[in-house]
């Protein structure tokens, strides 16, 4: 469980770091990988401890997307993308709900017997990933149309079939997401092919 | 939520009074989890303060020059058979910081001084 939880950590943080310069991606990545040792070191590698490093990683999430959109100088780029559509706003609140979900479910379920952790890991890892897949793909969509809808698809399918005991909800907003997202990403490739390659 | 110039954030008020506490104890220094730690038992929270939390707001604070950092020596964490650990420290201006925010808001200055006695 300890590995895994290890495992997970690292390959978020080879994943938000990837493409930045050197100095930040390597400092990052070398205080995080120590912060682990030092978490397994002192408490032990069991069950209570890899389950706190997950909830260390997703409760910051959040804030390892500002940072890296703080090395990349796109913080501000992003936050006009999600101002000025409202269909960004429809799919930042879509996913942060599912974010905001996946997480109290997954603190709710940890240590608890009867759920298990392959419950939280459902809840919280799954529908955690899901979101971030939405949200990346919304936002490449208008730079890569095709990829970008399919993320935003995929991300938003995942989360209607986690939490599926709510689909009266999930289900018609995901369907307004998913169209509205295929009617954005045609008009984006249109305006490409219309300006021809680069 | 735009930062104000000079604002010091919640978790950077924490760190800054954890480290200090940490000094008083005769840590000068410390790497990113022992903060984490101390501040979990000060405030007697039940989690760690997240990754990206608090190495976001080591990073800013460092960059605002409230702290300095240093990395350690390679062969000193090869030799205890562990990763390289970043040493903070809190600087002159994250002590005036600290004592800034410490210091009570004018306004109740001044109903001391109009209360009557």
């Amino acid at each position: 469980m300890m590995a895994f939880a290890v495992g997970l950590t690292r390959s978020w943080v080879l994943a938000y770091t990837a493409g930045l310069a050197s100095d930040a991606r390597d400092e990052r990545r070398a205080e995080i990988e120590s912060d682990l040792w030092e978490h397994g070191a002192l408490n032990g590698s069991n069950g209570t401890t890899a389950m706190e490093v997950v909830v260390r990683l997703l409760f910051g999430v959040p804030a390892d997307l500002t940072w890296r959109m703080q090395q990349t100088g796109r913080k501000g780029a992003m936050v006009a993308t999600l101002r000025n559509n409202w269909l960004g706003l429809l799919v930042a609140g879509f996913a942060g709900a599912a974010i905001v979900f996946g997480t109290a479910i997954f603190v709710k379920f940890v240590g608890d017997d009867t759920k298990g952790t392959l419950g939280a890991l459902i809840y919280g890892v799954g529908g955690f990933a899901a979101a971030l897949v939405m949200l990346i793909g919304f936002y490449v969509s208008e730079r890569e149309p095709m990829r970008g809808v399919v993320m935003l698809a995929v991300g938003t399918l995942a989360i209607t079939a986690i939490y599926f005991w709510m689909f009266f909800i999930y289900v018609p907003v995901a369907l307004v997401v998913i169209a509205f997202g295929i009617l954005r990403a045609r008009k984006f490739a249109r305006g490409r092919d219309r300006l021809g390659p680069a | 939520m735009r930062r104000k110039q000079d604002a010091v954030l919640p978790i950077e008020l924490s760190i800054l009074e954890a480290a200090i506490e940490l000094l008083r104890r005769g840590t000068g220094e410390f790497y990113g989890f022992l903060i984490a730690k101390e501040m979990r038992d000060r405030d007697a929270a039940r989690l760690l303060t997240s990754h990206g939390t608090l190495y976001k707001a080591l990073d800013r604070m460092e960059k605002a020059g409230l702290l300095t950092s240093r990395w350690e020596d390679p062969m000193v964490a090869a030799n205890e058979g562990r990763p390289r650990r970043r040493w903070y420290r809190v600087t002159a201006a994250g002590e005036a910081a600290l004592a800034k925010e410490r210091a009570p808001a004018p306004s109740t200055r001044l109903e001391g001084t109009l209360a009557p006695s």
